[in-house]
């Protein structure tokens, strides 16, 4: 299983957040210490951010291969595809309405966790599961979940 | 002491009673299913108490804060799950005293010593408010500046990971929390174009999706071979020799959880840590940790609960949120008109001591009502993960949307999910991040305010007794830190001279 150095990505990632951070404070505006402007405060987090990855960097590399975390990611593809399911879920909820985004949502969640397609089982998980929420949001808590722009 | 006994009455009138009771009711059961902490489950029902009183509206709340501690330690030991961010280091010895078949004991343990800490923490609220309410109004922009640095620097120190690492955190959670409208000049920062964020990233897909969905992220790795709940609850009763083994552990985690709750940045998550490391540090079977010793249980459970009375102090005190859900609590005060702060006594005694002898109340009511009522949690528990874990997932996934009534925010929960879940592989600690993203946009203001007073020298904050004392503590913790890495890497190069 390939193996991820997490200790030179995240520092890697939190150098260029830094970075970009002070750059766009730059564009904001720093001002001056009597007058601090919009990106005064900011660019100083960049700094110390973009400061304290170089601190992580310097530190893994002195600890060597050995010491640094290194990460894997087991079940990958059940993770992808709960992200997009996730992900499916807001881009769906106010088109298709709650009702039919939930049962699709569960429906597709318990495959990904079963690995299989759903059976009757699932499906009556799924109207069980979408039923008692319904119950609880739109009637008790009174949310007002969306019904569907697609149906009119 | 007649505002006292006007406020106790108030607090003990049966309506406010109900409420109370409802609040921790709601509030178990939310913190028994995991992946939704107090933050999600007072912003969904915040909305729903606005018609009550203001009294019973903050007696309701404040009975969800504790119910969902108590009830995030029920699947911390029971499943290995934590149902919030405080309740995260209970899984290390607390699902292995289950595994060993003394979960029954775990609970009660965790129970008890969560009510001895409510106690001593709101009896230590009700003599301390005033007297330090006295010395907050002598806080101005500095103060309050030096004190949130302070919170900071301590969370960091506080965590689990290396602390040049939770200090990235800590710039990561403030940097997150510039993100929107400036306070001051309106001028609109780090958006991106994106309209949805010019009010800033919203703190309930933050923090749902940072402590949830990561979490449920993480757990997607083990679904097919991770046992997801223990079948039998032994007996509650624990025996003599571990209620004196739990003893000190609770006086300990009680004190430690009261004084963390107090700081800015502080709270029942860094309390429960701070206190697992401290009973593991002066333990003298070390080795025990993570296998099931009890005071890896009694220590950080009373710690959490102490921190979460003590967490009222700066909030009732300087108006000073010190964790998410006092920031939402704080909400709540200003939607009835009431400032919390120094004059908060002056101008809403009776409030105040209503508060506070209500929370003695929800302790009792949780502790009465935790031990026979966990038949009904592992029940509820017993559900198979497949069925919980999607359920979850749309309790997260609707209580986002409902808070906002648009589905960026939906976008910004997965987001902050996915980061979640990377941060944590990479042994990156998330509580720094939330709290510096709560405290962000007042540190940004109070630093300001102070260079504004100071006509753009720090001297200011150096000249002032109370600030001075504050930064030296911050000092005083840096070097801490240093001196113990310098340590550690000196031991590590003995090693491997030793070796070669």
């Amino acid at each position: 299983m390939r193996q991820l150095d997490a200790e030179v990505a995240g520092a890697s990632a939190f150098f260029t957040l830094g970075v970009l951070t002070v750059l766009g404070s730059k564009q904001l505006g720093i001002g001056t210490a009597t007058q601090p402007g919009p990106g005064f405060f900011s660019s100083g987090i960049g700094a110390c951010m973009a400061l304290l990855s170089v601190f992580s960097l310097v530190s893994a590399i002195r600890q060597g291969t050995s010491g640094r975390v290194r990460v894997t990611f087991p079940n990958l593809p059940a993770i992808a595809a709960l992200i997009m399911a996730l992900a499916g879920y807001g881009l769906l909820v106010e088109r298709a309405g709650f009702v039919l985004t939930t049962l699709a949502f569960m429906l597709t969640v318990q495959m990904i966790a079963a690995r299989a397609s759903p059976g009757w089982r699932q499906a009556v998980i799924s109207v069980a599961v979408t039923a008692t929420l319904y119950l609880v949001f739109q009637t008790l808590l009174r949310v007002g979940l969306p019904a569907g722009g697609w149906w009119g | 002491m007649d505002t006292f006994v006007t406020g106790a009455l108030a607090a003990i009138q049966p309506l406010n009673l109900l409420f109370c009771l409802l609040g921790c009711v709601v509030g178990t059961l939310i913190g028994v299913l995991p992946g939704i902490g107090p933050v999600a489950t007072i912003s969904l029902l915040l909305p729903l108490v606005v018609g009550l009183d203001p009294l019973t509206s903050i007696i309701m709340i404040a009975g969800i804060y504790y119910g969902a501690a108590y009830g995030g330690s029920i699947t911390s030991i029971l499943v290995n799950i934590p149902g919030e961010a405080s309740t995260v280091v209970t899984c290390l010895d607390g699902y292995q005293m289950a595994k060993q078949g003394r979960g029954g004991v775990a609970l009660a343990i965790s129970a008890g010593g969560s009510f001895v800490a409510g106690t001593i923490g709101t009896a230590a609220i009700a003599l301390l408010a005033e007297p330090l309410m006295s010395v907050a109004l002598r806080f101005g922009p500095p103060e309050y500046f030096a004190l949130m640095v302070l919170g900071a620097v301590l969370v960091s120190f506080m965590a689990r990971g290396p602390f040049v690492k939770s200090l990235t955190m800590v710039m990561f959670g403030l940097f997150l929390s510039l993100v929107g409208q400036d306070v001051i000049t309106g001028e609109v920062r780090f958006t991106l174009d994106v309209f949805e964020l010019t009010d800033g990233i919203g703190l309930v897909p933050l923090a749902m999706g940072l402590f949830g969905i990561s979490e449920v992220l993480a757990n997607i790795e083990q679904l097919r071979t991770k046992p997801m709940v223990i079948e039998k609850v032994t007996s509650l009763m624990p025996s003599r020799a571990e209620l004196r083994e739990s003893a000190w552990p609770i006086a300990r985690g009680s004190v430690l959880g009261f004084l963390l709750g107090l700081l800015p940045g502080g709270g029942p998550t860094l309390a429960s840590f701070a206190s697992y490391f401290l009973e593991h540090r002066i333990s003298r079977k070390p080795e025990a940790f993570g296998r099931g010793a009890l005071a890896g249980v009694a220590g950080p459970e009373a710690a959490n609960n102490a921190a979460a009375s003590g967490s009222f102090i700066p909030l009732f005190v300087l108006g000073l949120p010190s964790n998410a859900a006092m920031a939402l609590l704080l909400g709540a005060f200003t939607m009835y008109g009431v400032i919390p702060g120094p004059q908060l006594l002056s101008d809403s005694r009776g409030l105040f001591w209503g508060v506070i002898v209500s929370m003695y109340v929800g302790n009792l009511i949780l502790l009465v009502l935790n031990l026979p009522l966990i038949g009904i949690w592992v029940r509820l528990l017993r559900a198979p993960y497949a069925i919980l874990f999607p359920f979850i997932l749309l309790f997260m996934l609707i209580g986002t949307y409902a808070m906002a009534k648009n589905t960026f925010d939906v976008y910004l929960l997965v987001g902050f999910g996915v980061i979640g879940y990377l941060l944590k592989k990479a042994d990156y600690e998330l509580a720094p991040l939330i709290l510096a993203y709560v405290l962000g946009n007042q540190m940004e203001t109070a630093f300001r305010q102070t260079l504004l007073i100071g006509r753009g020298s720090f001297d200011f904050l150096l000249s002032r007794p109370i600030s001075l004392g504050i930064l030296v503590l911050t000092a005083a913790v840096f070097a801490a830190s240093m001196v113990a890495k310098v340590r550690r890497s000196r031991g590590t190069l003995i090693a491997h001279l030793e070796d070669d």
